[in-house]
């Protein structure tokens, strides 16, 4: 016999109990061949171009998840980054381009369509100022469209006028979206180097050196992880944190081949012009109790999450998560590490509730996490230029380690510190965190650049 | 910009039925074959003009001539119908007005599926020990028509597990449908069965 009764019931129980699932699969479309002059032919091509492409997506995700058995939980799409689509029309606004996105992705079945996206590390083009112009109206007159927006890498620096315009373009954002609690500004991320094949919303985007098409997928498992060190916990053996990171690459191991396998399939079964494309390894916490990597860092025997040595637990558990998932596939790309979502993680949203967890510590986890300041609220009377700020501060931690941060804050229109909101689904629920009292205003008004770092310099 | 008609519009429609899209509105390909297998009738024009402003538009056309002095029953029929076609009135398209396929889809991947090689699944079967609980598995996968390539068994006191690896290939059912029915007359032994798919295991517990 080649398997044995034990290894068929672990996998049940990663399924049934763990919450292991494919957190995404996400369809890439390239949207090169789809410019034109004129903004309404453009908007017409994008979305015939993207009913052809991805038509067969959810009928095939749901077959490919009858035949394996293991629920694949999202199907979405991310494209050519908007921004260079729309920049040959010469419009004055590429809202139509959303509302294209938004109306494929409604006729399709897909809950978000990720790619109202610019470029803008080095400098803005007319297209890009276009773009983060109509961020606002895009985003609150459209469900499903997420936007990101690459304002540094380490090669080029950080542009400090795209994140200064970023400030007043979160904020006009949250005030359009007001009645919904500024819900727009969780479609929106600001990068430093972000990745071409990212599955996961909001940051997804179809990078211009992929193919035609490309599927991505995003792996789940912060449930499988924390079940299998709850299991060495109890397990009544003197236990290391050597044994943590080797239980840890384990299961990440498991997780990231399911995730393999899964999106090899369903590009397989997608036939035509479609290449698999990555795994992306991140562990990522939905709201539903036991699937939150804040739990996993607390069964580490930190008692709440933002103490000290929060950071040290969660540098172990990115690494050991890579380094599990590096041997499991061969095509590892998006962020792969560990996502911290603050308000789709139950367990963070108790530890700012109790105060253990502040924007500080975050910023500061973030060094050593695969994403960012991700899902924070923040009061809804925080200034543009302090919005600004806090990107800046997150953008440089990625700039100069030579990685990549992200920032998705959400002013709360009427609410202060402490006060709730809830965004629902898998958004969850946040906590409104305060922000420093003294301003940054002076710093952000310089604007320019802010030169790229020594590390940059490797030829 | 001109609608697309997908497939999850055509299902609403009944077999051999008829479905009416707007002048210039496309076809996916999906829609177009599924369209095709169903013996769906694609027809370009507005639901709202009909048979009878047919005959309203020949009758109109009828009375202009007589009044011209021409009489002949070929002109009114041609003088009809483009009156017809410039209310936009319905006219049936020999092939559905489609998207030119970008990839032959449907046949490719039926292909594959059939020659598939690795079509191999996992079944477990725990539950309390009784007489003829092999017999009754085993029965309904050769009803079914898949291949045992590996059965074991395991007795820990009155605790009976088998684990038996089947080749799909052949068989006459989905993997849906083959679930299902083991699933069901495990249920009436107190049987627990679970069904998974080989690459499955393979893949997460083999380097």
């Amino acid at each position: 016999m080649i398997f044995d009764l034990e290894e068929t019931r672990a996998i049940l129980r990663m399924i049934e109990t763990e919450h292991l699932d494919i957190r995404t699969v996400t369809l890439g479309i390239s949207l090169r061949g789809c410019a034109t002059t004129d903004i309404t032919e453009t908007s017409r091509r994008v979305y015939e171009h993207i009913m052809r492409s991805a038509e067969r997506l959810v009928p095939i995700a749901k077959e490919v998840n009858a035949a394996y058995g293991v629920p694949i939980v999202n199907k979405r799409i991310a494209v050519t980054p908007i921004a260079l689509v729309g920049e040959p029309t010469g419009a004055a606004s590429y809202v139509p381009l959303a509302q294209a996105l938004d109306r494929a992705a409604e006729e399709l079945g897909i809950d978000y369509i990720a790619g109202f996206s610019a470029l803008c590390e080095k400098g803005m083009t007319t297209g890009d100022s276009v773009l983060l112009e109509s961020i606002p109206e895009a985003l609150a007159t459209t469900g499903r469209v997420c936007s990101s927006i690459n304002v540094a890498t380490t090669r080029a620096g950080i542009n400090m006028d795209a994140i200064a315009l970023m400030g007043h373009v979160i904020r006009a954002l949250a005030q359009a979206t007001a009645d919904r609690g500024g819900i727009g500004c969780a479609k929106l991320v600001t990068f430093a180097n972000m990745p071409e094949d990212n599955p996961f919303v909001a940051g997804a985007n179809h990078g211009i050196g992929e193919g035609d098409l490309t599927l991505n997928v995003g792996v789940s498992g912060p449930g499988v992880v924390l079940s299998a060190l709850r299991r060495l916990r109890e397990s009544g053996r003197a236990i290391s944190l050597t044994d943590v990171a080797e239980t840890i690459k384990r299961m990440s191991f498991k997780v990231t081949r399911a995730g393999e396998l899964i999106g090899q399939e369903v590009a397989r079964r997608l036939g035509g012009k479609v290449r698999f494309g990555i795994v992306d390894l991140s562990l990522a916490p939905t709201p539903a109790m036991g699937d939150s990597v804040a739990e996993i860092l607390e069964i580490l025997g930190l008692e709440r999450t933002g103490c000290h040595g929060t950071t040290a637990a969660l540098a172990l558990l990115t690494d050991a998560v890579k380094k599990g998932g590096a041997m499991a596939t061969s095509s590892v790309g998006g962020l792969s590490g560990a996502f911290i979502p603050v308000s789709e993680d139950h367990d963070m949203v108790a530890a700012v509730k109790c105060g253990a967890l502040s924007l500080d510590k975050l910023e500061a986890m973030t060094a050593v996490c695969s994403v960012g300041l991700d899902m924070v609220a923040v009061p809804g009377d925080t200034s543009a230029a302090m919005l600004s700020a806090i990107i800046a501060d997150e953008i440089s931690i990625g700039t100069f380690n030579n990685k990549t941060t992200a920032v998705r804050i959400i002013p709360v229109p009427g609410k202060g510190p402490g006060e709730t909101v809830d965004f629902g689904g898998l958004l969850g629920q946040a906590i409104v965190m305060p922000v420093s009292k003294y301003q940054p205003d002076g710093f952000i008004s310089l604007g320019g650049r802010i030169p790229a770092p020594v590390i940059s310099l490797r030829n | 910009m001109a609608r697309i008609v997908t497939h999850a519009e055509v299902a609403q429609v009944p077999d051999g039925g008829e479905l009416i899209i707007e002048p210039g509105a496309e076809l996916t390909p999906l829609a177009k074959e599924r369209a095709t297998a169903r013996r769906i009738r694609v027809a370009v024009g507005s639901p709202s003009v009909g048979e009878d402003t047919l005959q309203v538009a020949a009758r109109v056309a009828e009375q202009i001539l007589v009044r011209l002095g021409k009489t002949d029953e070929s002109v009114v029929e041609k003088v009809a119908s483009e009156v017809m076609a410039a209310l936009g009135g319905v006219t049936a398209v020999e092939s559905a007005p489609g998207l030119p396929p970008s990839a032959d889809y449907c046949s490719t991947y039926l292909e594959s599926e059939r020659s598939r090689a690795r079509r191999k699944v996992v079944i477990t079967a725990t539950g309390q020990n009784q007489k003829g609980v092999v017999a009754k598995l085993t029965a309904i996968l050769a009803d079914l028509g898949c291949d045992i390539l590996d059965i074991s068994q395991t007795l820990v006191g009155d605790y009976f597990t088998m684990l038996v690896i089947v080749d799909m290939a052949e068989m006459q059912a989905d993997f849906a449908q083959l679930k299902s029915s083991l699933q069901q007359a495990a249920a009436s032994m107190g049987f627990h069965v679970m069904l998974m798919h080989e690459d499955l295991v393979r893949s997460l517990h083999r380097v």
